[in-house]
């Protein structure tokens, strides 16, 4: 099984799914964080954070996955109360009316929360409701091995450091929604 | 493309590609699943013939790939290259992924070496070494029509549909009636390993 590890997030990657982990570039005062893009088909180059760019061009039996950093000014806000990310997700979690882009037949999961430090929310697309039997075990054999590692630089409960611990990557950039 | 390779690699199977890039990030491409053909263009920053890929690959829209056909640079990983020379040579938009497991995984001889995987059947179909990207983008094309003309000639009911049983066995039937073969016909009893691959020609019906 191949895994996926960088920037303190490490994804076992079972069999069909793709992906990458990464920082964007810096633009401005803006301060980037890791974000991790996980799929079943073959993501284009330039993806928006939360799948802008590419849940257009999932199947039906398709998923996309986002884990979205957040910077530490967020930690110990009530929003990120939620400990640890969730491993297993039920059929009920994902509706229809939780899609970033709300295209036809599609349905989404969202949950924030704080692990190891660090605050980050992960959405779940599924490339079909009606599909949702068969692919939420598959979002769960996804998400129960995925592992999140503090960070050093990074201080506890809302102190936090001004700069990330990670170099953006200088080939980053491009589309953020 | 190039010399035979040796006969015990395991040239068929086509395992996700995964590692970091250039730029400390990481990055897992999966060859399997879908309906198009993935390239991977096994490079090293330093050897002298892949100077002139990583110099094609600055243009990848006049590479002459055809258009179903995602192209993936995989390079050793950090600790075999350094990681600022392969990223000086990656200037496109192409992805490239530094992973010593992939080489060992596909068994690279050495660079440039190309390995052409067909997504619907998770399949090595083609691989080989280049001196040109042209000599590439001809074997992409030619296992592109190959596998094309494979499906058509597949595309009987009882292989599309999935039938089975009496089902299947009326169905093709009807395909060898279709095509004057009927019980009895010498051709569906062969005598020799001729007569069955169709070295011995002879006209049905």
């Amino acid at each position: 099984m191949a895994t996926l590890s960088a920037h303190g997030i490490a994804a076992p990657l079972p069999a069909g799914f793709e992906g990458r982990i990464f920082v964007r570039s810096r633009i401005g005062d803006e301060v980037p964080y890791p974000v991790a893009q996980l799929a079943t088909f073959a993501l284009p180059a330039e993806v928006g954070d939360f799948g802008g760019g590419a849940v257009n061009l999932m199947g039906s039996r398709d998923i996309f996955a986002t884990l979205f950093e957040y910077g530490p000014e967020s930690l110990g806000r009530r929003l990120f109360a939620r400990q640890g990310m969730p491993r297993s997700l039920g059929v009920t979690d994902f509706r229809p009316y939780v899609l970033r882009r709300g295209l036809t037949g599609q349905s989404g999961t969202q949950w924030f929360f704080t692990e190891s430090l660090r605050p980050f929310t992960l959405y779940v697309v599924l490339g079909s409701h009606t599909q949702r039997n068969v692919l939420v075990p598959r979002v769960n054999s996804l998400i129960s091995s995925l592992t999140i590692s503090p960070l050093s630089g990074l201080t506890a409960m809302g102190s936090a450091a001004a700069e990330p611990a990670y170099p953006p990557s200088p080939a980053g950039g491009g589309r953020w929604n | 493309m190039g010399p035979p390779l040796p006969g015990e690699r395991n040239s068929t199977s086509a395992p996700t590609v995964a590692g970091l890039t250039p730029g400390g990030d990481a990055l897992a491409i999966a060859v399997s699943g879908g309906d198009h053909l993935t390239l991977l263009a096994f490079l090293s920053s330093g050897c002298a013939t892949c100077a002139g890929f990583w110099k094609a690959f600055e243009r990848p829209d006049r590479l002459g790939l055809p258009g179903n056909t995602r192209l993936i640079v995989v390079t050793k990983g950090p600790g075999m290259e350094i990681p600022d020379e392969v990223g000086f040579q990656a200037r496109s938009g192409v992805p490239v992924v530094m992973s010593t497991e992939a080489w060992e995984d596909y068994e690279v001889p050495g660079s440039p070496f190309f390995v052409l995987v067909e997504a619907s059947s998770g399949r090595r179909i083609g691989e080989g070494v280049a001196n040109h990207f042209d000599q590439v983008v001809e074997l992409v094309r030619r296992a592109e029509s190959d596998a094309s003309a494979l499906s058509l000639g597949s595309r009987s009911r009882s292989f599309s549909e999935g039938l089975d049983g009496p089902a299947r066995e009326l169905d093709n039937d009807r395909e060898l009636m279709a095509a004057g073969i009927y019980p009895g016909d010498p051709s569906l009893y062969p005598s020799s390993q001729g007569e069955l691959h169709g070295s011995t020609v002879r006209k049905a019906g």
